[in-house]
C-alpha cells in the first residue's frame, strides 16, 4: 500500500539522522536514568518499598522522557521549511502521521530497552524470568503513549507554549496507558496471585486500537491550514 | 444538625458559585452589548460623513 | 438584525430555576429526613450528585457540537461547544469541592481515589485544555477546529479512563455492598437534578448568546483592522 510505503520512507529518514546524531537517544537516556535516581533518593533505600514502587518509577520515567522527545517530532520538517512542508506533502497525510508513530515508537523501546534493565539493578528486581512479559506490556504501554503523542505534537507544533500545552491535553489522555502499564509492571515484578494482568493488558489493547483508529482518522483535520 | 459547617459550606458553596457565574456571565452580555451599540454608532456616523461630503 | 443582550425567554426560565433550584435546597437541608447511617452529611449528596451529572452532561455536549462542527463547520455548533466547556468546568469544580465537603466527615479525608471523583478531576484537566487551545489561535475557524478535536479524543477517554480506575481501586479493595435507596431520598435527588438541568439549560442561552455577540464583535475588530 501506498500509505505504508510513504510512512516506512519517514520512519527511515528520521531513524537515520537519529542513529548518526545519538542526538536524542543518549539525552532521553539520561534523562530517564537522572528520573529513576532522584526518585530513590527521595523514597530512601527501603528496598521492600522500592521494589513495590519500581513500576510506577519506571513508566514515570518514560512519560517524562517521551514527551521530551514528542516535542521533536516534527523538528526535521519544521528546520527546513515549517509545518508548512508538512500540509503540502503529496500524497495522504496518514503517512506522515504513521511515519511519525513508528519512529517514536521505536525511539522509545530503544530507550526503554536501556532503562528497565537499569531499573532491574537499581531496585534489585528479578526481571529476566520475565522478560518477554514485560517486553509485551512494554510495546503496548509505548504504542499507546506513542500515539497520542505524535498526535498532540503535530496539533500543537505550531502553538508558541507548545512546552506547556502539549503535556497539558497530553497527562489525561494518558490516565488509561499509564494505569496499565504500571499496574501490569508491578504485578509482573511483585507477582500476581490472582492473574490480574490479564486485565491490564487487555485495557492497553483496547486503548491502543480505538485511539489509533480515532487519531490517523482525524490526523488531516490536525494539519488543516 | 451534625457536621453542620460542612452541609452549610457544601450548601452556601454551590449557590455562590452558581449566581456568581450567572452574574458574571450576564455582566459580560451587558458590556458586549455596550460595545456593539457603540461599533454601530461609529459606523453610522462614518456613514453619514461619507454621505455628506460630496465626491469631486 | 441585531442581537442584544436582553431576552425575556432566557428571564423566565432563570427565575423558574432559580425557584425549583430554591425547593430542591429547603427540601434537601429541612424536609427529607436524614440518612440512619451517616447522618445529615449525606444531604450533601443532593448537590453533589446532580453536579455531577451536569458535569458529564456538558462535556457529551462538548462532545456532540465538536462532531457536528467537524462535519458542518458552521460556527454555530461550535458556539454551543464552548459555552458547555465553560459551564461544564464550572459544574466540575463544583462536583470536586462538594465530594471533598462530603468526605472529610464521612470518611475522615478530603480526597479519595474513588473512582467517579478521580475521573472526574481527570475530566476538569481535559476541559481545561479544550479551553486552554482555544485561547491560542484568533482565527474562528482555526480555533474551532482545534476545540472540536481535543473535545472529541477528550470525551473518547473519560469511559476509558472510568473503567481503568474502577479496575485500579477493586483490585485493590473489596467492593462496597449496595444498599437500597430510599424512595423520599431518591425524589429529593430527582428534584435537585431537576433544579440544575434547569439552571444549565438558563447559563446556556446567556453564555450562548454571549458567545455570538463576542462573535460579531470579532468581526467588527477584524474588518476594521
Amino acid at each position: 500500500m501506498d500509505v505504508l510505503r510513504r510512512a516506512w520512507a519517514i520512519v527511515w529518514k528520521d531513524l537515520l539522522i537519529e542513529a548518526r546524531t545519538k542526538q536524542s537517544f543518549n539525552a532521553m537516556v539520561f534523562f530517564a536514568a537522572l528520573v529513576l535516581f532522584i526518585f530513590s533518593f527521595a523514597l530512601g533505600p527501603d528496598t521492600e518499598l522500592l521494589r513495590r514502587v519500581s513500576g510506577g518509577l519506571l513508566w514515570v520515567g518514560i512519560a517524562f522522557t517521551g514527551i521530551l522527545s514528542l516535542s521533536r517530532t516534527y523538528q526535521s520538517e519544521e528546520t527546513s521549511g515549517g509545518i508548512e512542508g508538512l500540509r503540502m506533502y503529496p500524497g495522504d497525510v496518514r503517512a506522515i502521521f504513521l511515519g511519525k508513530l513508528l519512529g517514536n515508537v521505536v525511539l522509545l523501546l530503544s530507550v526503554e530497552a536501556v532503562l528497565f534493565p537499569a531499573a532491574a539493578i537499581l531496585f534489585q528486581i528479578e526481571m529476566w524470568p520475565h522478560a518477554l512479559e514485560l517486553a509485551g506490556i512494554a510495546l503496548l504501554g509505548t504504542v499507546g503513549f506513542s500515539i497520542v503523542g505524535t498526535f498532540y505534537a503535530a496539533l500543537t507544533v505550531n502553538l508558541r507554549a507548545r512546552e506547556v500545552m502539549l503535556p497539558l491535553l497530553l497527562f489525561p489522555a494518558l490516565v488509561p496507558v499509564l494505569l496499565g502499564a504500571v499496574n501490569a509492571t508491578t504485578l509482573v515484578v511483585v507477582g500476581d496471585v490472582m492473574q490480574d494482568t490479564g486485565i491490564w493488558l487487555r485495557l492497553l489493547s483496547a486503548f491502543d486500537v480505538i485511539f489509533f483508529v480515532i487519531c490517523i482518522w482525524i490526523f488531516p483535520i490536525a494539519l488543516e491550514e | 444538625m451534625d457536621n453542620l459547617g460542612f452541609i452549610v459550606v457544601g450548601y452556601g458553596l454551590t449557590w455562590l458559585v452558581l449566581s456568581g457565574y450567572t452574574w458574571r456571565v450576564n455582566r459580560r452580555l451587558e458590556s458586549a452589548d455596550r460595545a456593539l451599540a457603540e461599533w454601530n454608532e461609529s459606523d453610522d456616523r462614518a456613514r453619514e460623513s461619507a454621505a455628506a461630503a460630496p465626491s469631486a | 438584525m441585531s442581537v442584544s443582550a436582553k431576552s425575556k425567554p432566557a428571564a423566565l426560565l432563570g427565575l423558574v430555576a432559580l425557584a425549583v433550584l430554591l425547593a430542591g435546597s429547603v427540601v434537601g437541608l429541612f424536609v427529607v429526613p436524614a440518612d440512619a447511617a451517616q447522618g445529615d452529611v449525606q444531604r450533601l449528596m443532593y448537590v453533589h450528585v446532580p453536579a455531577a451529572w451536569l458535569a458529564f452532561l456538558s462535556f457529551f455536549v462538548v462532545f456532540l457540537m465538536s462532531v457536528l462542527y467537524l462535519i458542518q463547520r458552521d460556527l454555530r455548533w461550535d458556539r454551543v461547544a464552548a459555552s458547555s466547556a465553560e459551564i461544564g468546568v464550572v459544574f466540575t469544580v463544583l462536583t470536586l469541592a462538594l465530594g471533598s465537603m462530603w468526605g472529610k466527615p464521612t470518611w475522615g479525608v478530603w480526597w479519595t481515589w474513588d473512582p467517579r471523583l478521580t475521573t472526574t478531576a481527570i475530566m476538569l484537566a481535559i476541559y481545561v485544555g479544550y479551553l486552554a487551545i482555544r485561547s491560542f489561535a484568533d482565527d474562528p475557524e482555526k480555533r474551532a477546529r482545534w476545540a472540536a478535536i481535543v473535545g472529541i479524543i477528550g470525551f473518547a477517554n473519560v469511559p476509558i479512563v472510568y473503567l481503568s480506575v474502577i479496575w485500579w481501586r477493586t483490585l485493590h479493595q473489596p467492593p462496597s455492598s449496595p444498599r437500597s435507596v430510599a424512595p423520599e431520598i431518591l425524589w429529593t435527588l430527582m428534584l435537585n437534578l431537576a433544579a440544575f438541568t434547569l439552571v444549565y439549560i438558563y447559563l446556556m442561552m446567556r453564555r450562548i448568546r454571549l458567545a455570538r455577540l463576542e462573535g460579531k464583535l470579532e468581526e467588527r475588530v477584524a474588518y476594521h483592522g
